[in-house]
């Protein structure tokens, strides 16, 4: 026990996390809520926003690095490398 | 194992998550201003909520799904942890009481004015469930240290009673909160 944690305040703390602990239906979730003075729709309305952002974000980031390294895998076998190096020097004879 | 993650996430119950998590961070924050006598300045319960939610997505903490569900783990590690650090920055902390100062604190510590704190509350609570005879044996129960099952052993006590006082408790709880503690315990509620 830390210094000077006495008993009401562990006493506050086990009521709170003991009523954590109950199984609450989604119309006493809802009243709760209401209680706080906070609109269940409109706050997953805007919790659901962000989320879809994120996975938004997230996806659009996989399908772009996807691609890629299917790309690389097919397009970089030794042959490939040695076809692209030649060529790469033929355009810079070219240019030169 | 980002992509497995992404798409466990995806796969939850997000409308539930979200009401519940921000009930939770609703208490945790009110608890840890009961208990310190004081606020997180530009915190809403909903912040911390849509800030664990977030952490999780980018993997500032890390969920593993082997380990148990994502709503116990967004309240009891990430809100938990969120509100401590929170707690530890002096910039976001605002005191309630005239007397109080803005130093940071450790979550777990503490003082002597956080004792008298926590004792105003209680004894608000104990006048409020004195017209409820399950309510003050669960009260008097859990403040001896029983469990759920030592006092349903004891009392002889369904356990769908003692889930129901529990229920009870929580909507007093929350009565509590709607209510300015601080009016009612220090009596200077307009004194911020």
């Amino acid at each position: 026990m830390a210094e000077g944690k006495t008993n009401n305040a562990e006493l506050l703390i086990r009521l709170f996390e003991e009523t954590d602990q109950v199984k609450l239906s989604e119309k006493d979730i809802d009243k709760e809520l209401k209680d706080l003075g906070i609109e269940s729709e409109e706050i997953v309305a805007e919790g659901l926003g962000k989320i879809n952002k994120i996975i938004e974000t997230n996806e659009s980031q996989s399908r772009y690095n996807m691609p890629m390294a299917a790309s690389n895998k097919e397009e970089l076998s030794q042959e490939d490398v040695l076809r692209l190096l030649r060529e790469d020097d033929g355009t810079k004879e070219t240019k030169s | 194992m980002r992509d497995q993650l992404l798409k466990e996430l995806k796969n939850q119950d997000w409308p539930g998550i979200i009401k519940e998590l921000i009930s939770y961070a609703s208490m945790r924050l009110k608890l840890w201003g009961l208990l310190k006598n004081k606020r997180l300045k530009g915190y809403e319960p909903k912040d911390i909520a849509f800030k664990a939610i977030e952490a999780v997505f980018n993997g500032e903490w890390k969920w593993d799904s082997d380990k148990g569900e994502l709503l116990p783990y967004l309240k009891y590690h990430v809100v938990k942890g969120l509100v401590a650090n929170l707690a530890k920055n002096s910039e976001v902390i605002s005191s309630i009481g005239s007397t109080q100062s803005n130093q940071p604190e450790k979550a777990d510590d503490f003082s002597h004015e956080d004792e008298l704190n926590a004792t105003m509350v209680i004894q608000e609570i104990n006048e409020s469930i004195k017209d409820d005879p399950v309510l003050m044996i669960l009260v008097e129960g859990l403040s001896n240290g029983l469990k759920r099952s030592d006092i349903c052993n004891i009392h002889k006590m369904d356990t769908d009673i003692y889930d129901n006082a529990v229920r009870r408790l929580r909507t007093k709880l929350i009565q509590l909160e709607k209510k300015d503690l601080f009016t009612i315990t220090y009596g200077r509620g307009k004194n911020k």
